[in-house]
């Protein structure tokens, strides 16, 4: 029995040893897009969040108090006053052509206004069609102009003879103070490459698996791989998928030791959790890849349908949009795909630093994966053994 | 004369020789029409709601007093959040919310109310998941407007009691006052921030794919191409540049229609813009991504390898376009590279015309941009098919 699983094992895994090294595609799916994908993303956005983000002003007032609070404006961390305007629609028109992301409308008589306690309205308009930069601005903007606001109120107040603390005890009876678990300075990046990397490894695992065992059954090469195998095609995959494992393994630590060691990302817990939720999520990515061909035993069909899921599964994820806010049916559609599920086990561990134990049923969920394979094993020997592959 | 209606019988030959190899392609057809027409519904649906509401969250109530509950309804009232559980204490919310009932955490001290009363400033804490930016947001924007808007009440109220008209307090606390007004997506929907770059986005890469997988399989069937009509070498390419991306034109016109204009009116998603601005617009974006397919289609030289070695880039092609992160602070190496996909420049102005209503003299850099590449893609194409041309008739008389 021993004897016999080493005979076809090995012969098949050096076989694919020498089909990856015959070509170059091989070497550019498994460590050349990867490696890319890595640069791109975590060279993109180094800042993590953008700041001095151009905004413009219009000071109908030209006062002392306007000129002040454009100053202040200019001062936050995420806008910057960058263009003067006489009038709204010279602001709006620089904002539709992106050149600014909001801009203040000062009205006419600010000063004499709030000298004479006329409560005097300042208007501002950000864009939402650019949302990252127009929340940012927003925020910024809402924050300052109650500061303004508060200002006025706190030097009336201390006119009186009031204290600053007594003051604010009465202009801002309740502060909030909000904080971001596991990311506390609410950086852009660190929400976004955790899942986006990992889930660009996870498309290349499944095309790669699809592609590896679709060439079989486009060169008509099935037969004789399942011959080198002993005729068994359990043994015939493991041994051909085995360097791909290993391969993305590294690759999938490796994002993990860019992420949490040279970026120094959160990380609430033990590394090593997330080596191991990428090295299930390779597995899991292969077992979906082995069901995709397994169906579709045709290599342009495989890789049309490992395409369109291994994009959709962005979307499933929950990163950009969470589940529950999706419609019911979505929802439990999301369930068949491992980037959830290795989203939820890094919220879990890396982000929040739970007991690990909370993330044991998403650990469950990809390992369930990978009985996939079972349910296409004898569709996926036969169509190799047959050969019966479509030329178009 | 004569000559130039060989041109144009031989172009059109080309073109609808094309065309029959595009419809005789499942696997062309699965990308130029499932992918290109079903990927936009699918995204409508999985963002079918636009955004958030009432997102749970737990509250822990030390204060157990009348002003406490006041503040909780205040915060269960706003649109972002709602209180979903009331606990005992943090041990007891915190496993809500690893159990991911609750993605936010609210803690009103045991002083509360003394430190309101006492005209003392009091501090609410509070806990946001930073699993998706929207946790974060909706328990921002719910908890400020919450403290802000109960403050000033109990700020008036104070005043009133000193002897304050309602008018006077209310101006005394607000001496200036601001709105903030959303533009172009008023609901600040995600789906309307998202989709219109995606649907420029796949315009480009299903197009990108479809032409590699034709030059692919052109490849495979080992003749450079089997519908060169004439061996009239130089003038030949032109012809078949040129008939080749009429034909993808055509068809792209419809599919293009489809996703710019149907969609954002079936799906509800900003749709300023009209026929008059979208048509000068997307025939350089298109000529632009087309003869941007066929000039690196010469790297597809199996009918596999376009999806093998491309379709990665749908990623980093969104996210350098500058639809999200600002393209202002996209590092200049990036930038540069951005400059070289038509999506770029088609995000953008899509996005700026779409959803903005800016006019196309307001979207003069992306159209340039895009004119610009429509023109150097194809002298990239002629010389790529003139190089294999040379190489297939090399071929040939070997």
């Amino acid at each position: 029995m021993s004897a016999d699983k080493q005979t076809g094992f090995k012969e098949v895994l050096l076989r694919e040893l020498k089909r990856m090294v015959s070509q170059p595609i091989y070497v550019v799916l498994i460590m050349g897009i990867p490696l890319a994908c890595f640069l791109f993303f975590s060279t993109l956005m180094p800042d993590g969040l953008p700041d001095k983000l151009s905004i413009g002003v219009i000071d109908h007032n030209n006062s002392m108090l306007s000129r002040n609070i454009i100053r202040q404006i200019d001062a936050t961390q995420q806008a910057s006053v960058k263009m003067h305007f006489q009038q709204y629609s010279e602001a709006r028109d620089a904002m539709q052509s992106g050149k600014i992301f909001a801009f203040v409308e000062i009205p006419n008589h600010l000063e004499k206004d709030v000298m004479g306690y006329h409560q005097p309205k300042m208007e501002f308009y950000y864009n939402e069609a650019f949302q990252i930069p127009g929340s940012l601005v927003l925020k910024d903007l809402s924050t300052m102009l109650t500061t303004i606001s508060a200002g006025v109120n706190l030097k009336t107040r201390q006119a009186k003879g009031q204290t600053y603390t007594e003051s604010m005890g009465q202009i801002l009876p309740i502060a909030p103070d909000i904080h971001a678990i596991g990311n506390p300075y609410v950086n852009y990046s660190i929400y976004l490459i955790n899942v986006i990397m990992p889930g660009l490894l996870q498309l290349l695992v499944l095309m790669t698996t699809v592609y590896v065992i679709g060439v079989e059954l486009k060169e008509r090469t099935g037969r004789k791989w399942i011959r080198i195998a002993n005729g068994s095609i359990i043994k015939g995959l493991g041994a051909k998928l085995l360097p791909y494992t290993i391969t993305f393994s590294i690759m999938g630590v490796f994002c993990d030791v860019i992420l949490f060691k040279f970026l120094s990302y959160p990380m609430q817990d033990n590394i090593l959790w997330m080596f191991l939720a990428s090295f299930l999520m390779v597995l899991a990515a292969q077992a979906v890849g082995i069901l995709m061909i397994g169906t579709f035993p045709v290599l342009r069909d495989g890789l049309s349908f490992a395409g369109l899921y291994g994009m959709l599964a962005f979307s499933y994820s929950g990163l950009s949009f969470p589940i529950e806010g999706m419609p019911p049916l979505l929802q439990g559609l999301s369930y068949v795909f491992p980037l959830r599920h290795f989203f939820r086990i890094y919220q879990d561990t890396a982000l929040n630093g739970l007991p690990p134990i909370t993330a044991l049923p998403e650990f469950g969920c990809l390992a369930l994966f990978l009985l996939l394979p079972l349910l296409v094993g004898i569709r996926l020997k036969k169509a190799l053994i047959f050969q019966n592959y479509l030329k178009r | 004369m004569n000559y130039i209606k060989h041109t144009l019988v031989d172009t059109f030959a080309i073109f609808a020789e094309e065309l029959k190899h595009v419809f005789r392609d499942p696997g062309v057809i699965v990308l130029f029409f499932a992918a290109g027409l079903l990927y936009p519904i699918l995204y409508s649906f999985v963002y079918k709601n636009e955004a958030l509401r009432d997102m749970p969250v737990a509250v822990i109530d030390n204060s157990h007093s009348s002003v406490s509950r006041d503040f909780i309804r205040k915060i269960d009232a706003t649109p972002e959040l709602g209180i979903a559980y009331a606990c005992n204490s943090m041990q007891e919310a915190k496993q809500l919310y690893a159990d991911n009932k609750v993605h936010g955490i609210v803690y009103i001290p045991r002083d509360f109310s003394k430190d309101i009363t006492a005209g003392r400033q009091t501090h609410v804490l509070a806990y946001a998941n930073m699993a998706s930016m929207m946790y974060y947001k909706g328990m921002y924007a719910g908890i400020t407007y919450a403290s802000l808007d109960m403050g000033k009440h109990i700020q008036m109220k104070n005043l009133i009691t000193k002897g304050l008209t309602n008018r006077q307090a209310e101006i005394s606390a607000s001496p200036i006052q601001y709105e903030g007004h959303a533009q172009y997506n008023p609901q600040g929907g995600f789906p309307s921030f998202l989709l219109p770059a995606v649907l420029i986005l796949i315009l480009q890469q299903t197009l990108v794919l479809g032409i590699g997988m034709l030059a692919g399989t052109a490849r495979e069937e080992n003749t450079f191409h089997n519908l060169i009509p004439y061996q009239q070498k130089y003038h030949g390419t032109l012809r078949i540049i040129t008939g080749k991306a009429l034909a993808y034109l055509l068809l792209y016109a419809f599919i293009g229609s489809y996703n710019l204009i149907l969609i954002p009116h079936l799906f509800n998603l900003p749709h300023l813009i009209s026929w008059a601005n979208l048509v000068p617009f997307m025939l350089p974006y298109l000529l632009a991504c087309i003869f941007f397919g066929m000039g690196i289609s010469v790297f597809f030289w199996k009918r596999e390898n376009s999806m093998l070695l491309y379709l990665w880039t749908s990623m980093p092609l969104l996210f350098i376009s500058g639809f999200s992160w600002p393209n202002t602070h996209i590092h200049v190496f990036w930038k540069t590279v951005s400059y070289f996909f038509p999506s770029t420049f088609g995000i953008q102005g899509f996005i700026k015309m779409n959803s903005m209503g800016a006019s196309l003299s307001q979207v003069n850099f992306e159209c340039t941009g895009l004119w610009i590449q429509a023109g150097v893609y194809f002298i990239f194409a002629f010389f790529v098919y003139r190089w294999q041309i040379l190489q297939s008739e090399k071929r040939r008389i070997k």
